[in-house]
């Protein structure tokens, strides 16, 4: 018999100890307690796992069916306005409105009417009515005011969720989608002209430190405005339309110190100038005490 | 009761799995032994309703050790990596292996299993300890044929008998040299016992 013989046999009649009837007693607990709470047994895999994938599925499937509930677009307020009626032209109208402090930031259309009176708007891009109340009891106040009234700004655009799982997944952009500060005011300015055709336009931006300016296109016959003020950082945006196509952006930084001390015919040239190195030609600019005038000359 | 039952069937048997567990966590401590053979006693106890044949009780509970062996040390490579969870749930079963030292003289033979791979090991022990045929040595194995199994335990056989002549280093021996494995082996130990004090 070799030695792994002998240590095999040994093994096999190794003594393990007396410890069955502990080892017996400690199964037939086992099944007593197995029996008392038969599922808490069961391993935990098997129990969870069937529920917690139908819960996934439905949830799926439920916002699934939401998804394709939701329209894509809304409406959504872009902004305010509050209108009111001033007697007297638009310089009249647009004087009376500016010693109001809040309207140093508004953006004010004035818009001509046939009885001599202008009836102004001023826009807000907050969408705050709380805001427009406000501005709608300070017009009220100023003298001769009539038909003092506010309504919201509301334009169509693709709800964010949409717009964001398009641009992640396709890389899609649309229009009004996550809107800049910038965008916002191209589309309140839009959605203003909209409420007074053929209106004179002046708009002021000192909060942010630009102006403004919206040429009406080869058709218009409408003058813009710009104040150029004390603003050291005045800047000149205009929305330059072509025909059959987007209105484009040119931004254009004027030096409103150096302009401050400059006579008008030296503004109106240096207006000019910035404006014809942008490509912009098709208007004609003049400044009279100290507002640059920008009239747009019809295309042949 | 099926626990009667079950306990019934697993007393004349019972002897022999604790050596067999033993000598195939021969790489682990007695505690780990315990572990196998309580995971193996609770699944035995759970598919014991499903064993249609009870004459072959026997080669069944062994082939539910050597498959928890199995899992066990899958299961002991990740411990190095990961933290050990506490095991949830359940009565522990009283201690068997735990805290009672190897029998004098076992040492050698545990080392030399200990460094078998563990389906050698296996092979070999359900050979010798639990005595089953070479055909039920080779279902429990997997093997292809009897020819196989009977490969494997004459290799394994061979392997064991050179390390008990050359004198294969064990544990506490292993310890003494510096070995790291070794030594480890006799913490786990030494914790068992001071957990079971």
């Amino acid at each position: 018999m070799s030695e792994l013989d002998r240590e095999l046999e040994a093994l096999r009649r190794e003594p393990v100890g007396d410890s069955f009837p502990a080892v017996s007693a400690w199964l037939h607990r086992v099944e007593a307690e197995r029996a008392r709470a038969p599922r808490a047994a069961a391993p935990p895999r098997a129990r969870l796992l069937p529920a917690a994938r139908l819960a996934t599925a439905l949830g799926a499937v439920v916002l699934l069916a939401v998804a394709c509930a939701l329209p894509v677009g809304r409406t959504e307020t872009l902004g305010w306005y509050a209108s009111v009626r001033l007697p007297g032209g638009a310089a009249r109208a647009q004087a009376g409105v500016a010693r109001l402090p809040w309207a140093r930031g508004a953006l004010a259309i004035a818009s001509a009417g046939a009885d001599g009176s202008t009836t102004l708007y001023l826009a807000s891009m907050r969408a705050d009515p709380a805001e427009a109340r406000r501005w709608a009891r300070g017009l009220a106040a100023l003298p001769g005011a009539a038909g003092v009234a506010t309504s919201p700004l509301r334009d169509e655009v693709v709800r964010p969720a949409y717009a964001a799982a398009g641009r992640a997944l396709f890389g899609a952009r649309f229009p009004g989608a996550g809107m800049g500060e910038r965008e916002r005011l191209g589309r309140v300015l839009a959605l203003a002209r909209e409420l007074a055709p053929g209106s004179v336009v002046v708009l002021e931006h000192p909060r942010e430190g630009g102006a403004l300016v919206y040429p009406r296109g080869s058709d218009s016959a409408g003058a813009v405005e710009v104040t150029v003020g004390d603003d050291p950082q005045v800047t000149l945006m205009l929305l330059r339309q072509r025909p059959g196509a987007e209105p484009d952006t040119v931004v254009i930084p004027l030096d409103a110190g150096a302009m401050a001390g400059a006579g008008d015919a030296e503004r109106t040239e240096r207006v000019r100038r910035a404006l014809r190195e942008r490509g912009v030609d098709n208007v004609e600019v003049r400044v009279e005490n100290g507002v640059v005038r920008v009239t747009a000359v019809p295309q042949p | 009761m099926h626990a009667d039952a079950f306990a019934e069937a697993l007393e004349p048997h019972y002897d022999d799995a604790v050596r067999y567990c033993r000598a195939l966590c021969a790489r682990w401590s007695p505690g780990d032994a315990d572990d196998v053979l309580q995971q193996a006693l609770l699944q035995a106890l759970e598919h014991f309703a499903s064993l249609r044949d009870p004459a072959r009780f026997r080669s069944w509970l062994f082939r539910i050790v050597t498959q928890c062996f199995h899992a066990a040390a899958r299961r002991h490579f990740w411990r190095r990596f990961v933290p050990l969870a506490e095991a949830g749930g359940g009565e522990p079963m009283p201690a068997v292996l735990r805290g009672r030292p190897d029998a004098p003289g076992r040492a050698a033979l545990l080392a030399a299993l200990g460094r078998l791979p563990d389906r050698d090991r296996a092979a070999l022990l359900l050979f010798e300890v639990a005595g089953m045929s070479l055909e039920e040595v080779g279902a429990v194995q997997g093997d292809r044929s009897v020819s196989a199994t009977k490969s494997r335990l004459s290799r394994a056989r061979r392997r064991v008998r050179r390390m008990l002549e050359a004198g294969v280093p064990t544990a506490r021996q292993g310890a003494g040299e510096g070995g790291v494995e070794a030594a480890t082996l006799r913490l786990l130990d030494e914790i068992d016992a001071r957990r079971e004090r």
